[in-house]
């Protein structure tokens, strides 16, 4: 089916690319249905597009955690990984969304609620992480790699 | 919403396994325990309404985003 997004204008996305978040995104109770679309079709980037299939303007920047803090870690409860129909860890994705400020050097992850994603139905959900380890603001480029950069 | 005064070791139960005790009363700070399965998910607050913030700034890209500019920052980063 086409639909129409902020970066790409009408595109085709086909059913099984459609990530189903029931409960919505937190602030944004009325998004349930998003898809994940390249940064630009022509660089490779490890960051993607979430763009909404309801609101075309609406398109959060995200990322694989994993790649800025390799020691990320996440439990699930029951009731998540049942809503979700997880039963492996294989079959499970997870992204953060970004922040980009104007100066796009200090961008920000929001590592205490990740996108939890099953890749085998597409169900998907923003958990909230219960150990208050993690930031809301976590900096993908530190102070001092900016410094050397 | 459901208002109701309860004393310093008294509790509330919400459904079955649900069990909140008032444990101290200091000034304008009450400490609470919260006795409740694993499964349920207990936060403060603030918790939630900051992660609402976050993901309304994150949905706002700043005018003049460069995608190339913000991968080649982490692609730099990733290549130490």
């Amino acid at each position: 089916m086409k639909y129409e997004t902020a970066h790409f204008g009408s595109i085709e996305i086909q059913d099984d690319q459609i990530l189903h978040f029931p409960d919505a995104l937190y602030g944004f109770e009325n998004e349930k249905e998003f898809a994940l679309l390249p940064l630009d079709p022509n660089i490779e980037s490890p960051m993607e597009w979430l763009q909404s299939l309801r609101s075309k303007e609406l398109a959060f920047i995200v990322t694989d955690p994993f790649l800025f803090v390799p020691q990320y870690q996440m439990v699930l409860s029951d009731s998540e990984k049942t809503q979700l129909q997880i039963t492996t860890t294989e079959s499970v994705m997870i992204r953060v969304i970004v922040t980009i400020p104007k100066v796009h050097v200090d961008m920000t992850a929001n590592l205490v609620a990740p996108l939890v994603i099953n890749q085998t139905n597409q169900l998907a959900k923003q958990v909230v992480l219960t150990n208050a380890e993690y930031d809301t603001k976590y900096l993908l480029i530190s102070q001092k790699e900016k410094e050397t950069a | 919403m459901l208002v109701l005064t309860r004393k310093v070791g008294e509790s509330i139960k919400i459904n079955e396994d649900v069990k909140i005790t008032v444990i101290e009363v200091k000034g304008r700070n009450i400490r609470l325990g919260i006795e409740a399965p694993k499964t349920t998910k207990v936060y403060r607050e603030e918790v939630f309404l900051k992660i609402m913030e976050e993901n309304k700034t994150a949905a706002n890209t700043p005018v003049g985003f460069d995608p190339g500019k913000i991968t080649e920052f982490i692609s730099d980063k990733l290549k130490k």
